[in-house]
């Protein structure tokens, strides 16, 4: 095996799995809060990858540019969604509502864009388009490159967020005991509907960058949403950090894994790899348990 | 007065849901623009007396477009066949099952078109896997069936007496993709075309194309050095790509549907691999998205198709072109023509005075044959002349039913439009080599 083409497998992977775990971040900030399994997240990505479109057939608006826009009007979208919609479904007695609600959500999405946009599929041109960048005889596609960075930026603006900031106190605050939360003071209903919306903006981030290499069409929530799935299940259910590694991990494993066994055996490995890191995390806690 | 307020928005938003969904799923044309939509009249409630044809394709999901395509290609005819005043009267109306890319659900909706809208004969699907369950289903029931796209050679081999294909198979699109390659090697001294590699997704038709991509290589002494297969629907190619450059095959033989064909180009671009020649099959890569995504990136890719513009039938593609905003490729010429022979098979049946039933239609679409033109007058747009489904066995793989007279053309992508190369004779360029990409 070529050791030139496994780095430039090895970068690959980690250009494509920074829009996985970026992905995967959204979805699990939903998740680490409200406790909800948000079964739309592929949907959402969708919808912020049509917005992308629209800005830049209306607007001449380079994805790139568009970003905070973007985040801006999927938050606002979030939101709306959970005041609307999401909060009024939560029950205590178990989840089945939102369960429901949120794969029928995804599904009301995507038709919605086939009335809207029909099947086409759509791309956007953006100034990094197309363009390649050398290094040490590697090829680096400079949109992909370019996603990468702004995904590592704002990956490092939640942290900050979440630590220092007030909303990101009393979000962790709500996440660790809603009752508690709420007994000090804080509206847990208001912060469910920021967190959603930043899950929301999170995805509109990564489906603003997706755009500029990737095309869009109704049902293209699927591909990205399976992925975040696994992604947040190997990194560990509402942990963000883990969803970050868990991206990349997935990213790595399918350009690597399938340069070294094959591209046809790329998805088994990838399933292989999941259910063994989903058996060992499992013995772990039951170790960690017992002491 | 809130909880009202939102009890409408609720109603509201569930009536969006089902409205979307039965227009995309039910018996209304695709979901597109008002004015694309309305063609055939199929929103008229079905006549005691309308000849009924049931439709299956992708009308939802990713191959949504595609299945599009197929199905303005149908309305078009049958609505020919209905303004010149049908079938001795009788008008013909398109029922539409949405497949959603899905054997499953291609089965159950095409159990409800034979059993609750009572389909005189059934068309589709685009995907072979999804085709093959559909035409269990239709031999099952005694309907017979005819598609359109779907290449898998295993459709027809499976002797079912019910289901006809117009389309040329697998085993003969890549006959013709390989004869090309030969006939280049021996003609022009620039062209290496010593071996060949495949990459194409895992489904039925992908492995089909990797098993006579290696038997026509063989066949003609070229190296086969490979093959690469994806998962449709792929999100990320480059490892795929990066394979195939190690491969350094003389020729890459593709086959992908539409989403994969477009990642696969931009793939190649991203990571600085520039075959000399890339040979596709129709597919994806005759879409409309397809040039409108890629751009100048294909510029160079050659494409084994079932039709070209302007080589036959200008009038015909001209009034697609007008009709729908798109060019006719392939899949819509093939859906034409195929609604065609249904429209003749039919005008047959009732000019012999013979009653219109499901065995009457398959006994008529199993002695059919069509030559130079149809009943309207109108030519076979197709690049052969003849049209007629007959039995055959080859390499040990029967054929039945089948339209063996089918042939393809080859293309190349030159300056974002398909002009014809192969064979010589009605050329209208060179092959442009090697490919530029730009």
């Amino acid at each position: 095996m070529d050791v030139g083409i496994l780095v430039q497998a090895l970068v690959n992977g980690i250009m494509i799995g920074g829009i996985y775990a970026m992905v995967g971040m959204s979805l699990n900030m939903i998740f680490g809060v409200m406790k909800i399994t948000n079964f739309c997240q592929g949907e959402i990505v969708m919808v912020s990858m049509y917005i992308t479109y629209l800005l830049y057939t209306y607007l001449g608006l380079d994805p790139f540019l568009a970003i905070p826009l973007v985040a801006l009007i999927m938050f606002a979208f979030g939101a709306m969604l959970q005041s609307l919609l999401i909060n009024r479904s939560i029950k205590e007695d178990g989840d089945q509502n939102v369960l429901f609600l949120t794969c029928c959500l995804g599904i009301f999405l995507t038709n919605t864009a086939l009335l809207l946009f029909s099947s086409n599929y759509r791309t956007v041109e953006s100034i990094f388009s197309n363009q390649v960048m050398k290094v040490f005889g590697m090829n680096i596609s400079l949109p992909r490159f370019v996603s990468f960075l702004l995904l590592c930026l704002a990956t490092v603006l939640i942290f900050l967020m979440l630590k220092h900031t007030k909303l990101g106190k009393q979000i962790r605050a709500t996440s660790q005991n809603p009752t508690g939360a709420q007994v000090t003071g804080i509206k847990t209903k208001f912060i469910y509907t920021c967190t959603y919306g930043i899950g929301a903006a999170i995805a509109g981030i990564a489906g603003a960058c997706l755009m500029s290499f990737y095309y869009v069409y109704p049902s293209v929530g699927n591909v990205y949403g399976t992925r975040s799935f696994i992604v947040v299940t190997m990194g560990g259910l509402g942990n963000v950090w883990g969803a970050f590694s868990g991206g990349f991990v997935l990213g790595i494993l399918e350009t690597v894994g399938s340069t070294i066994v094959g591209a046809a055996f790329k998805d088994t490995l990838v399933f292989v790899v999941f259910i063994l890191i989903l058996v060992i995390k499992e013995n772990l806690n039951i170790k960690r348990k017992r002491g | 007065m809130k909880k009202r307020v939102f009890a409408i928005f609720l109603t509201a938003c569930i009536l969006g849901t089902m409205l979307s969904g039965c227009s995309s799923g039910g018996k209304n044309p695709a979901p597109e623009a008002p004015a694309e939509t309305g063609s055939s009249g199929s929103e008229a409630p079905a006549d005691e007396d309308d000849i009924i044809i049931g439709a299956l394709y992708p009308m939802t999901g990713d191959l949504a477009d595609s299945g599009k395509t197929m199905q303005q290609g149908i309305d078009m005819a049958v609505e020919e066949a209905n303004e010149a005043g049908g079938i001795e009267g009788r008008q013909i109306k398109v029922i539409y099952g949405d497949t959603q890319g899905d054997s499953a659900t291609g089965m159950s909706e095409a159990e409800r078109l034979i059993t609750q809208e009572n389909v005189d004969v059934l068309i589709g699907c685009y995907q072979s896997g999804v085709t093959l369950t559909v035409a269990q289903i239709a031999e099952q029931y005694e309907v017979p069936m005819i598609t359109a796209n779907a290449t898998s050679d295993a459709i027809t081999g499976n002797g079912y007496q019910y289901f006809f294909r117009l389309a040329p198979t697998n085993m003969m699109f890549v006959r013709d993709m390989i004869q090309y390659i030969v006939d280049e090697s021996e003609s022009n001294p620039e062209f290496s075309g010593n071996s060949v590699a495949v990459i194409t997704d895992n489904s039925e038709v992908g492995q089909q194309t990797v098993q006579w991509a290696k038997y026509w290589a063989e066949q003609n002494s070229i190296q086969y050095l490979g093959e690469i297969l994806f998962t449709s629907g792929a999100a990320d190619l480059s490892s795929e790509v990066l394979q195939l450059k190690s491969m350094a095959p003389d020729v890459v033989i593709a086959d992908a549907y539409v989403s994969d064909a477009i990642l696969f180009t931009n793939t190649l671009s991203e990571q600085g691999y520039e075959p000399s020649l890339i040979v596709c099959k129709g597919n994806g890569f005759t879409e409309g998205a397809y040039l409108e995504s890629v751009g100048t990136r294909a510029d160079g890719i050659a494409v084994a198709t079932e039709f070209v513009v302007g080589s036959k039938g200008v009038e015909i593609s001209d009034k697609y072109y007008s009709k729908y905003g798109e060019e006719l490729n392939g899949h819509s010429a093939e859906a034409y023509t195929t609604a065609w022979v249904l429209i003749d098979a039919f005008k047959e049946i009732a000019g012999s005075q013979q009653e219109l039933s499901h065995s009457s239609i398959r006994d008529e679409l199993a002695k059919i044959v069509i030559d130079g033109s149809f009943s309207n007058g109108n030519e076979i747009i197709l690049p052969y002349d003849t049209i007629s489904f007959d039995e055959d066995e080859f390499d040990g793989a029967p054929y039945l039913n089948q339209n063996l007279n089918a042939t393809l053309t080859m293309t190349q992508i030159q300056d974002g439009s398909y002009v014809t190369i192969w064979p010589y004779e009605i050329a209208e360029s060179k092959l442009q080599y090697p490919a530029d990409y730009q």
